[in-house]
């Protein structure tokens, strides 16, 4: 190709108009949104889960006439971070020393409880969520698979 | 300032920055967090869950859930239930209708779970009700132990809430 000084000096032919689309709007709207979702969505830090099975137990349902079936141990929740064992247990008066009890009673800890035995919670009147829940963790804590919450209907049915 | 093409002495050089890829990702970004705000407006509707001490609990795996919340109120009362964007009055005929939803969906997939958020400062016994609800609606679901239920507790030592 042949430069300008080699053709005379003659003025090249105007460029033809090039169409663009300004993003700059754009991207700024973008960025913004971009921002606000960051700051405005939050994640599910810190949050675990209990595991618990609820079967049905409104319905009949098939039991097997040889199973024994095994006595639950009912914690009753009684507020203000007090606990009491239903039974004959001498158990602790608060919730703190709950789960340090429930895990010496244990088989292999030289108690007389398998780890399978049922532990029923039984918050009683009052008793919030809170302190509920805090029942269950420590019978978790103290190693039992078989937790839940006594049934109102029926309290003495085990519930995993 | 323009550069000077070295090939082409007297013709400047253009620059300029490919915006393409960025705005590619910048999009991408926008639509996750669209998504993941919806999620999570809906699934995590906000409370104070249940903090317990030295917590046993266990990081929620990556099962198929739905969320049910019980939302405090004012005075630590509330009487609905929430799931997805439906409220339920926690009254004999919300429960009823509370139980047929949770019985169609647990139908039509055998892995899903049922995650309970609760306000810790509800009163056991309106929580109680939900939780026999959940139990009644795994009936013909073909479920031989059960619906599985996650009780969703906050562990402040992992959120780093506390030392």
């Amino acid at each position: 190709m042949r430069s300008r000084q080699q053709t005379g000096g003659r003025r090249s032919a105007p460029s033809p108009p090039k169409a663009e689309l300004n993003l700059t709007p754009m991207i700024d709207v973008v960025f913004q949104l971009l921002i606000y979702f960051l700051l405005g969505t939050s994640f599910a830090v810190g949050e675990q889960t209990f595991r618990m099975d609820l079967p049905d137990r409104s319905g009949p349902s098939e039991v097997d006439p040889f199973e024994l079936d095994d006595a639950p141990v009912v914690v009753e929740v009684l507020g203000g971070g007090r606990v009491r064992i239903a039974g004959p247990w001498k158990g602790p008066d608060r919730t703190i020393d709950l789960a340090g009890f429930l895990e010496r009673q244990r088989l292999d800890r030289g108690g007389l409880l398998p780890s399978d035995t049922p532990i029923h919670i039984d918050p009683r009147p009052g008793v919030d969520w809170g302190e509920a829940v805090e029942g269950f963790n420590a019978a978790v804590l103290a190693g039992y698979h078989s937790v839940g919450f006594a049934d109102a209907a029926d309290r003495s049915g085990p519930r995993r | 300032m323009s550069a000077v093409s070295r090939l082409d002495p007297g013709r400047p050089v253009r620059t300029g920055a490919n915006l393409t890829p960025m705005i590619d990702m910048t999009f991408l970004l926008v639509v996750f967090f669209v998504l993941v705000s919806r999620i999570t407006a809906v699934e995590q509707v906000p409370m104070e869950l249940p903090a317990p001490t030295d917590p046993a609990s266990n990081s929620p795996d990556e099962a198929p859930r739905i969320v049910v919340n019980l939302p405090g109120g004012e005075l630590g009362e509330s009487r609905i239930a929430t799931l997805d964007q439906t409220a339920y009055q926690l009254d004999s005929q919300g429960l009823r209708d509370l139980e047929s939803e949770l019985r169609r969906r647990l139908g039509s997939s055998p892995e899903l779970q049922v995650n309970l958020r609760a306000d810790r400062r509800l009163q056991y016994a309106t929580v109680a009700p939900v939780i026999d609800t959940i139990a009644r609606s795994g009936n013909g679901t073909g479920r031989p132990d059960g619906v599985r239920v996650n009780l969703v507790v906050m562990n402040e030592q992992e959120n780093g809430a506390t030392p």
